[in-house]
């Protein structure tokens, strides 16, 4: 976002108007975000309530030493995502959420359940790190300064752990048809 | 070609310059990552509706000087700014309130009331009094699916063979994941002679936590509003949720939920030790190992004495026990499941769970759903060898109602050798699995009931039959079928049939 800084400025100088701007431009974003880690519109939607009302509490704190205000909001919708898995999924170790077994009670929808089940088939075979760079890369589009910043690595690191999971699935694109074609097939039995 | 996927490209043939040959197959794996993406289902109303909210409390923070939240105090860290005589007259209101949140819930037209196993109580009150609990499985557990999902035990599971399917002579990647192999399972029962003597049972409901809207007037009155604000003594106020943070090293946030009757505290991550690993080998190096992880005895005992530390009242709780369903069993089950075609690297939990199962009246009470023993929880981290966080610390009073219960034992064995009340055959079965079932116990199951915008914890009298196999080459199937007793549940939910059967990959057990 062009003078992110200045806008950031003027928020923490009690500007309405310029919050209203941030939030407007990264709303959808973390939306998004939050949602391809819990796959349940309600629960998205409250937790994006939190990170939005955290970042407002906070946002005097900022500064431009954290890293850009990008990847602060979203270390903010990370954290809230962990924290969430963890007082709601009391029994399981939340270190990676896609490790969950797919419970029941995570969906609200049945076609959200059937989506994140073939989702998660095929990311299931990168490494927590991979496959979170890859979810960050591909489907919320952030550079690989935001996902460095995120998640604490540096961006080289972050570029080569993502490079190397996309090149290792290509050794296996026998592997990545045939699960293509049994997530299908499950789909055609299904309806 | 986008420029995204362009620079994704440059990206790969920096790293290896002879991926440059396989740019079809590379650029159909990423549009099929991008054409992967989920819907989001990003609502234009809900993003307006929240912005509103928040230019409110926009507004409000920057003239009350940011420095307290009253229904949602997320971050008490700035307790340390006030004066150390506010700090104290606030734990002094919250102390009293604390209190009544464990004592002064008691149903207004109980008739008896009896001493749980803890501190907690439990009020018997007029039978049926929770309503018709016919609908509960349907809502319970906050899905509009089926809830009952450890009982649900799907005649049909589809297990990963140990052989792919690969033509004679072909190579065999050895990550190479094989179609699933749909079986059918019979349950026979092979247990003793049983005998359900009541035909009404006691169906509990939790007291959550209480209006404290007396206590909370006055200390807004006298001492949180600094001054700066007045709070009008004439409305009512009521305290949701507070939260303190510990500034030491490893110290803790600690969150009180007044509606819900619970205490939980997590990690101060500020004054947690952080990795400053940047870069793959850093993070190797650091990575845990076996040795690492502390024994089962050892894990009870950091809990324990953490138990003993913050005075933390065990008397509605069961022995502890570790939990076994943490990420390294995951990943033994994944090895198991695809067995000599996909190894999958052994990984170390960061955290394992110690669970203190909940009891009432002596039984020990399980889960819907995840099907486990649900309790007071405690995470220890591995890598510190620390207590991280505590969830599950409720209140225990309870309001208990006599429900019609099944007591014919054949019809209940009925339903469970047809594989329990969501079973069905899958047509397109290649293998029908003989499995046992053992003799049932009575345990109580946790279910959530949503009423008026907010859920009710019941815990419902359920017959669990124990599942087990002869056969060695199964290795994913349901260790249970559990049956609600109550009439009005069994009644609404035999029969339905069917439904959708994805593969299971876990082999983890439904009730231990």
């Amino acid at each position: 976002m062009e003078n992110e800084e200045k806008i950031i400025a003027k928020c923490q100088a009690g500007d309405k108007e310029a919050f209203s701007v941030l939030y407007d431009f990264y709303i959808a974003k973390i939306y998004n975000f939050v949602f391809y880690k819990v796959f349940s519109k309600t629960e998205a939607e409250d937790l994006v309530s939190q990170v939005f009302l955290k970042a407002l509490k906070n946002i005097n704190k900022f500064t431009t030493k954290e890293g850009n205000f990008s990847a602060w909001l979203y270390r903010i919708a990370r954290n809230t995502v962990i924290d969430y898995y963890r007082s709601n999924h009391d029994n399981y170790d939340i270190e990676d959420f896609w490790d969950l077994p797919a419970d029941d009670n995570m969906f609200n929808e049945l076609n959200v359940k059937l989506e994140f089940g073939r989702v998660k088939d095929l990311l299931q075979k990168f490494k927590p790190v991979q496959r979170e760079i890859i979810i960050m890369r591909l489907w919320d589009e952030l550079s690989y300064a935001e996902i460095a910043k995120v998640l604490n690595l540096s961006e080289t690191n972050c570029r080569m752990i993502f490079s190397r999971a996309i090149s290792d699935l290509r050794g296996d694109a026998a592997q990545w048809l045939l699960l293509l074609i049994i997530s299908k097939q499950i789909i055609c039995l299904m309806k | 070609m986008p420029n995204e996927i362009k620079e994704i490209l440059q990206d790969l043939y920096l790293i290896d310059g002879d991926l440059k040959k396989h740019e079809k197959e590379l650029l159909k794996i990423i549009n099929e990552l991008l054409a992967k993406r989920p819907n989001a289902k990003f609502d234009a109303k809900f993003a307006s509706e929240l912005k509103e909210k928040l230019l409110l409390e926009f507004e409000k923070d920057k003239s009350e000087h940011k420095n307290i939240l009253l229904t949602n105090i997320f971050s008490m860290k700035k307790i340390v700014f006030f004066s150390g005589a506010v700090a104290f007259l606030i734990l002094l209101a919250l102390v009293p309130m604390i209190n009544n949140f464990y004592h002064q819930q008691k149903p207004g037209n109980a008739t008896i009331v009896s001493k749980n196993s803890g501190h907690g109580e439990i009020a018997k009150i007029a039978d049926n009094a929770f309503g018709s609990l016919a609908s509960l499985s349907n809502v319970s557990g906050g899905s509009k699916t089926d809830s009952l999902t450890a009982n649900a035990a799907p005649k049909t599971t589809s297990v990963a063979p140990s052989i792919g399917l690969v033509a004679p002579g072909a190579a065999v990647s050895s990550k190479m994941m094989p179609p699933y192999e749909m079986i059918n399972y019979k349950y026979v029962y092979k247990g003793e002679d049983f005998k359900l003597d009541s035909d009404k049972m006691e169906v509990f409901k939790r007291i959550k936590g209480g209006n404290n809207s007396d206590g909370m007037a006055n200390l807004l009155s006298s001492n949180i509003g600094l001054g700066l604000i007045n709070f009008n003594n004439q409305n009512q106020y009521a305290l949701q949720n507070v939260s303190f943070a510990q500034n030491q090293p490893y110290g803790y946030y600690f969150n009180i939920n007044m509606d819900e009757g619970s205490i939980s505290l997590y990690q101060n991550w500020n004054y947690w030790p952080q990795s400053k690993c940047q870069d793959q080998a850093c993070f190797d190096a650091e990575k845990l190992t076996k040795a690492d992880v502390p024994s089962d005895e050892q894990l009870i005992s950091i809990s324990n004495d953490f138990v003993k530390k913050y005075g933390i009242t065990l008397d509605s709780y069961d022995a502890p026990e570790v939990v076994k369903t943490s990420n390294i069993m995951y990943a033994g089950a994944m090895v198991k499941s695809a067995v000599a075609i996909a190894p999958v690297d052994e990984f170390i939990p960061e955290y394992v769970n110690v669970i203190y199962p909940l009891k009432i009246k002596d039984k020990v009470i399980y889960e819907n759903g995840a099907g486990a023993k649900t309790g007071l929880s405690i995470t220890i981290s591995v890598r510190e060898k620390k207590v991280s966080s505590v969830y599950n610390l409720n209140t225990q009073n309870y309001q208990s109602s006599d429900y019609a219960t099944e007591n014919d034992f054949s019809k209940l064995k009925n339903i469970a050798e047809k594989g329990g009340l969501y079973s069905w055959d899958n047509p397109s079965a290649t293998k029908t699995v003989e499995l046992e079932l053992g003799t049932p116990s009575v345990v109580y199951m946790r279910y959530w009931q949503y009423l008026n915008n907010s859920s009710e914890e019941l815990l419902i009298p359920t017959l669990v039959f124990p599942v087990s196999s002869t056969d060695s080459s199964i290795n994913s199937y349901q260790t249970t079928i559990a049956l609600p007793l109550v009439r009005d549940i069994l009644d609404s939910q035999t029969n339905v049939g069917g439904g959708v059967i994805t593969p299971m990959m876990t082999t983890e057990k439904a009730v231990r």
